[in-house]
């Protein structure tokens, strides 16, 4: 699969970034290598794998209690928002894309 | 009649009643002045990291052992990745590929029509966003970020908008009745999106389908299909396709809108979620949810059918809510009259509840008390319309039936020499209505029951004075 | 010499015994900062009034001389968050943000009765081997200050090189202790997964990241880890096992133990001064009473296409967080809230964190999941599976840190598979969650240090340290840093 323009377009839609012209031609290049490079993943014999997502060496499900601990003070949180009002975080209008 | 039959299912999000949230120990109740119930971990601060609630995972498979689902002895919490502001990681901690419960079952309509439950999964709630009219600003409270949910995803056997409603209120009473959720939907605690597509009476394939969102209230299901049924109808009779598309339902213009077609639908991009390991419930939560499994609502509506013989409306009324049908069964137990107790608590009970706004838990007259006011009616001490003057009064202040009637001097006077003499007294002093009787119209006899009643003021015995009335009657004849 | 240059373990036993102050090494630490950081720019922040502050009051109160740590300065790398402190991750996106708790690996420093004397540089969200990739600008290698001095964890190995710190703590996620630890000459540990609690730290990817110590000698680093290592209620992810005393078994000796040595995957890219420097080393082990074995690891070669796969992928959705809503860096020119991501996120992050965001987003994404990330889970599988099998019959596994010495600021930073490619050896490790150390085995013939990684089986660290010692003590190594 070759990393063009669409998708790394499709790809800054996604992951909410806006590369400047430059910055897309440079990256794709890049990634392009990468992925090429990635491919040889393809090459192994897999059947009858099962997929590992994380590495276990102790066997316990590490759940919660149902206790309540403290809250963070807001105007700590909020003092450090780059934009808040009357106790909310404020974002520009919410447009649906 | 229409050519077409909707094809339905229902995703419900049911806010778990846990005292701290999914995945922190942040307060998961409602409300809060905004932005005080977050801590690091629920607000998406750098290097905090979620651990499971062990009472939603207990919640989740209580719901789970009612539906007659299968509970994974492993299932997987996975990433459901979107940016949106009410959503701090920008990701959602929810369950795809192995969620906890799979392949259970709602069964309606007394066993009629079942519902098979594809799955429920425990998921997080993202926060709340106020979108300000005259300012190109949103604001967003983070309190509710993290309030653990259940989502019950039902399989496509819904048929119509008020089997969908249906369904949905069944889902209420059960989550009520195992105490995990509270079931308030103005509050959000109970939330549906709709799947629908119309399919050609007869055929086996579906077709396209749509989303429908926002869905807030029974009514808000039932319109919202209707109005979908109808606009995909008109689609097809007109032979143009029905695009796969989300909806957004505006309960107040009773219309729904597209929010995003196919094309621009969202690419989640689930995968496991790396901070949590895989979700093995441990035997004792599934035991424990077992042991505090309650008598369901069907079950205890056969049961109050066929043990206690009470219709099967009666029944079913009586067990819509746990909290009732905890109250009828005390009530019932107390008097020894299951269809005596059924009649007060679907009439007065549920009437003075709906009046005051009041909370059957919170109710002053608590079931030994009412049953203490039916043996009275029973007893004939009391007549109906003097018992349900004496339950408001219960009502009101929380006394009891007999304190009340005596110290009102409400008892009904059944003995005999009183009453004659009160009859004597009517009698005397209505001699037309008395000379007509005698000479056959026989309706007077209510008009001067009437009398002899307001002369008790309402206390006497109606049975009785009927009876003495007309002995009294006869005696002038001669 | 001043105190700043002694180790840890020596230090603490002075200060038991009354000999020194904590107030004294700190100020010889500060007279280092003063005097090198300007060269080697190993701290983001250093702490200095505070550190002299803490310093005098324990010395004051004699508070101590009952804690493991004694007092002793510990610099921590800036993806681990401290109360009250600004904590970077080496990124313009989080510039102005400070942290309002502490990591349970840093608390248990404090705990543990060490002070933090400051944040180390790193390549930025910890993404990258040269430390070049910080926002603040690159760390160089004390021993040649034209060099890098690896990363991601370059600021800790080099503070701990250059006698800046007693000891530090960094995060490896495909190597980013170790190799720098090789690069700058000294002792680093990536701990089994789980061993050492992530809450606090800066998430790269959850399922490989690693905090871990740096020390100038492997006791030093034995005692490092014990003080930071715990079960945390807040990790769903560590270890409930209990931590042992990692200082134990130290001093068992190198007698009969096994270590294999994985040939075919080294065929790979070594220089041949990194393989002759093993060689040596092989030949003095068997002279010990080791018996050196090779072993197999098969797929050991793809672990690092597997790796880029996953690290990408979770770290395409962990840092999806730093948006521009809450905290740090937010765009001037948003027109909506979608524009205000795209614009924040691009001025926020450097061309490595873009390009791994975007190679994590297209793994994933509708079409290229099974492809990609299953397939990298598959293989993860068959790469843990490899090292089960010669754990069968090792007691130890040895390979060089890395495939080279240090290399020239500038010389990969344009190509970043060449870069990719400096991790090699150190990335098998982080997808089997196993124990590893890093130590240094002797020096290139450019003046630049070796190093050598021993890995162990899963809870093993003990076993590790103790072949660290041996192999500690019978290298000739001396560090001659520039600085």
């Amino acid at each position: 699969m070759k990393i063009d323009e669409k998708m790394i377009r499709h790809l800054e839609m996604l992951a909410r970034i806006d590369l400047t012209a430059d910055e897309r031609e440079r990256l794709s290049e890049q990634l392009d290598r990468i992925v090429g490079y990635v491919e040889q993943l393809q090459e192994i014999d897999t059947e009858g794998v099962a997929p590992t997502s994380a590495v276990v060496h102790d066997e316990h499900s590490a759940l919660r209690p149902d206790e309540p601990g403290p809250s963070l003070d807001r105007d700590k949180i909020l003092g450090q928002a780059p934009d808040a009002k009357d106790g909310f975080f404020r974002v520009p209008k919410v447009v649906e894309r | 009649m229409s050519r077409y039959e909707p094809v339905i299912g229902l995703e419900v999000h049911a806010q778990l009643l846990t005292r701290t949230k999914m995945f922190c120990s942040c307060s998961a109740a409602y409300g809060g002045e905004p932005n005080t119930r977050v801590c690091p971990v629920c607000l998406g601060l750098p290097g905090a990291l979620p651990v499971v609630n062990e009472k939603a995972v207990a919640a989740a498979v209580k719901m789970g052992l009612a539906t007659g689902c299968r509970i994974a002895p492993r299932s997987v919490f996975a990433r459901k990745n979107y940016f949106y502001p009410d959503c701090p990681k920008n990701y959602q901690i929810s369950q795809y590929e192995k969620p906890l419960c799979e392949g259970g079952s709602l069964v309606m309509n007394g066993g009629q029509k079942r519902i098979g439950i594809t799955r429920i999964h425990l998921e997080e709630d993202a926060g709340k966003l106020l979108h300000d009219e005259y300012d190109d600003y949103s604001l967003a409270d983070m309190n509710r970020v993290g309030v653990p949910l259940i989502e019950i995803v039902s399989e496509p056997d819904i048929r119509s908008p008020q089997e969908a409603a249906e369904y949905m209120q069944k889902l209420r009473t059960l989550l009520r009745y195992l105490e995990i959720c509270d079931g308030n939907m103005e509050e959000g605690s109970l939330r549906c999106d709709v799947n629908v597509s119309l399919r050609e009476k007869g055929s086996e394939t579906f077709g396209t389908r749509t989303e429908v969102k926002n869905l807030n209230s029974f009514k808000a299901v039932e319109q919202a299909l209707q109005f979908e049924i109808e606009r995909q109808e008109k689609l097809l009779t007109a032979g143009k396709e029905v695009e796969q598309a989300t909806l957004l339902w505006d309960s107040v213009k009773g219309v729904s809108q597209v929010m995003r077609s196919k094309e621009e639908a969202h690419d989640y991009r689930y995968f496991p979620e790396p901070d949590l390991l895989v979700l093995e419930v441990p035997e004792s939560i599934i035991e424990q949810a077992r042991g505090e499994m309650p008598e369901l609502p069907d079950a205890r509506a056969a049961r109050f059918v066929g043990e206690l013989s009470l219709p099967p409306y009666d029944a079913q009324v009586l067990t819509g809510a746990r909290e009732i049908a905890d109250y009828f069964e005390e009530t019932a137990g107390a008097l020894g009259d299951a269809k005596a107790a059924s009649n007060w608590v679907m009439g007065e009970v549920l009437r003075e509840l709906k009046e005051r706004k009041v909370d059957i838990t919170q109710f002053r007259v608590r079931p030994g008390q009412l049953a203490e006011l039916i043996v009275e009616v029973k007893a004939g001490r009391i007549n109906i319309p003097t018992a349900k003057e004496v339950f408001r009064e219960m009502s009101e202040s929380g006394g009891g039936a007999r304190d009340i009637i005596a110290v009102r001097g409400l008892a009904q006077i059944s003995d005999e020499g009183a009453l004659n003499s009160v009859i004597a007294g009517v009698l005397d002093n209505n001699p037309e209505e008395v000379s007509k009787y005698l000479a056959g119209k026989e309706k007077l006899l209510k008009f001067l029951v009437g009398q002899v009643m307001k002369e008790t003021r309402g206390k006497g015995n109606p049975q009785k004075v009927g009876e003495l009335l007309k002995r009294a009657l006869e005696e002038r004849r001669s | 010499m001043g105190l700043n240059s002694r180790g840890l373990v020596e230090l603490t036993v002075l200060l038991k015994k009354g000999e020194i102050s904590p107030l004294d090494v700190a100020k010889d630490v500060v007279a280092a900062v003063e005097e090198k950081d300007g060269d080697v720019h190993a701290y983001v922040e250093f702490y200095k009034e505070d550190l002299l502050e803490r310093a005098a009051a324990l010395t004051k109160s004699g508070d101590y001389r009952s804690t493991p740590l004694a007092g002793l300065p510990i610099a921590v790398k800036d993806n681990i968050c401290v109360e009250g402190r600004a904590t970077t991750a080496g990124s313009r996106i989080l510039s102005g943000y400070t942290s309002p708790y502490t990591a349970t690996a840093a608390a248990n420093v404090l705990r543990s009765g060490g002070i933090i004397c400051g944040k180390t540089n790193l390549d930025e969200f910890a993404m990258g081997s040269s430390t070049e990739n910080s926002a603040f600008g690159p760390s160089r290698n004390p021993w040649n200050l034209d060099y890098a001095p690896g990363g991601s964890s370059g600021g800790s190995a080099a503070a701990v090189a250059a006698d800046m710190a007693v000891g530090a703590l960094g995060s490896d996620t495909g190597g980013s202790i170790r190799q720098p630890a090789g690069f700058c000459g000294v002792v680093g540990m990536k701990p089994t997964y789980g061993r050492v609690s992530r809450y606090g730290l800066i998430a790269f990817a959850s399922s490989l990241d690693q905090i871990g110590p740096f020390a100038r000698s492997v006791e030093d680093c034995a005692v490092l880890l014990g003080a930071i290592s715990s079960g945390d209620a807040q990790d769903a992810t560590s270890l409930r096992a209990p931590v042992p005393d990692f200082a134990r078994d130290l001093d068992k000796g190198l007698d009969g133990l096994t270590v294999g040595i994985p040939r075919d995957f080294m065929e790979m890219g070594t220089r041949p001064e990194v393989e002759e420097n093993l060689t040596t080393l092989c030949a003095r082990l068997e002279k010990e009473n080791v018996a050196v074995v090779d072993v197999s690891l098969a797929h050991a070669r793809y672990a690092c296409a597997c790796y880029y796969v996953i690290a990408n992928a979770e770290a395409s959705s962990n840092l999806a967080r730093f948006d521009g809503v809450r905290y740090g860096h937010r765009t001037e020119h948003a027109r909506d809230v979608y524009s205000m991501y795209t614009h924040t996120r691009d001025e926020g992050f450097g061309d490595e964190v873009k390009r791994r965001i975007l190679l994590g987003t297209y793994v994933l994404s509708a079409g290229y999941y099974d492809a990609y990330y299953l397939k990298a889970q598959k293989v993860r599988s068959l790469i843990i599976r490899d090292f089960q099998n010669a754990f069968d019959h090792v007691d130890l596994i040895m390979m060089p840190t890395a495939p080279s010495a240090a290399f020239p600021i500038g010389e990969k930073v344009s190509d970043p598979l060449l870069m990719y490619l400096s991790d090699i050896f150190t990335i098998p490790v982080n997808l089997a969650g196993l124990p590893a150390i890093a130590i240094p085995s002797g020096v290139a013939p450019d003046g630049l240090p070796l190093g050598v990684q021993l890995i162990g089986k899963p809870l093993e660290e003990n076993t590790v340290l103790r072949g660290a010692r041996g192999v500690e003590r019978l290298v000739d190594f001396e560090r001659k840093t520039v600085v």
